[in-house]
């Protein structure tokens, strides 16, 4: 293809200004277009990170998360060992007492489905190999913005 | 009706609070999906159908809480995931996340000191380009004629201010 969007064009897409044959081309070219529909995408990021400045309130801190997440694999695995399997399902602000789910998928024929449905719900899951798997969604609030 | 009483409307079954639901968040919904390299059309049937499934499961008294856009939004980068390593799909594979984070989407794109840098850059903006960007970005229920009718600005006008908004903060989320 040889004649590309204009970036501006692609920055009205994204922004819900174009009419909406304007729109129609637009969604007809990337899809044919690899490079514009790059061109999109990253727009597309632009633009979901601004609705992130916007927001303020919840900035996700990759570092806090990973280190609630080594918690939160060691904790799982501590109350199998004991022979436990907890019950409470944690929410997206979880208080400091709150324990985690642990879901076994316990055979393969339906491992795919139970990981799916346990990554859906936010558990904490063993798969048929005794593995934890954890659902890597999460979003730690931390305020403190003006 | 606040969004917390339309939510919880919602998941005890109201349509007419779904539909206002999906009306006041589809747009993030599909956004996050573009940022992820899904193109539009599938972009929104995936969205689609992450609204049908949440609906599902209010129905069947399986959502205990909705977060949204957050909840949304994860379930249509989920399917959207299942549906790349569905055997046989053509498209482009998504696009490998850090973490592989569907919710955290602004740790995939841009780091949290660039976010940061940006809310300060928009902190010395007028306050007439502080008020549209906020508004905007901030409640997505706000049409641009909405924003316009809010601050009394012509639409044209409130669409020439988000492009330089855009343009000064992408700078400082793009920068080095």
């Amino acid at each position: 293809m040889s004649r590309h969007l204009i970036a501006d064009i692609v920055e009205q897409y994204v922004i819900g200004a174009l009419d909406p044959e304007s729109v129609r081309f637009v969604e007809a070219h990337v899809a044919q277009c690899p490079a514009c529909a790059q061109l999109l995408q990253e727009e597309a990021q632009v633009e979901v990170a601004l609705h992130e400045v916007a927001a303020r309130g919840h900035v996700v801190s990759l570092s806090s998360r990973r280190r609630r997440v080594g918690a939160l694999v060691a904790s799982a695995a501590a109350a199998l060992a004991a022979g436990v399997v907890l019950t409470v399902v944690f929410g997206s602000t979880p208080p400091a007492s709150a324990q985690p789910t642990v879901r076994r998928c316990v055979d393969a024929a339906t491992e795919r489905d139970c990981l799916s449905q346990a990554q859906f719900d936010g558990v904490i899951t063993l798969d048929p190999r005794g593995q934890p798997v954890v659902p890597r969604y999460d979003v730690t609030p931390t305020g403190g913005q003006p | 009706m606040t969004e917390g009483a339309t939510e919880a409307a919602a998941r005890s079954g109201d349509r007419a609070a779904w539909t206002e639901l999906i009306n006041r968040h589809n747009r993030r919904v599909v956004l996050a999906l573009l940022a992820r390299g899904v193109l539009p059309a599938e972009a929104r049937e995936l969205a689609q159908e992450a609204w049908l499934r949440l609906i599902t499961r209010a129905d069947a008294k399986k959502l205990d809480r909705l977060e949204l856009p957050g909840l949304a939004i994860r379930q249509a980068l989920f399917l959207a995931q299942s549906e790349a390593r569905r055997p046989g799909h053509q498209a482009e594979p998504l696009d490998a996340a850090p973490e592989a984070s569907v919710e955290s989407v602004e740790e995939v794109y841009f780091s949290r000191e660039k976010l940061e840098r940006a809310r300060a850059r928009l902190r010395e903006l007028s306050p007439s380009a502080r008020a549209v960007f906020e508004r905007l970005y901030g409640d997505p229920a706000l049409s641009h004629a909405e924003v316009a009718a809010r601050v009394g600005l012509s639409v044209q006008r409130v669409r020439q201010i988000i492009c330089e908004v855009r343009k000064v903060l992408r700078a400082e989320l793009e920068g080095g």
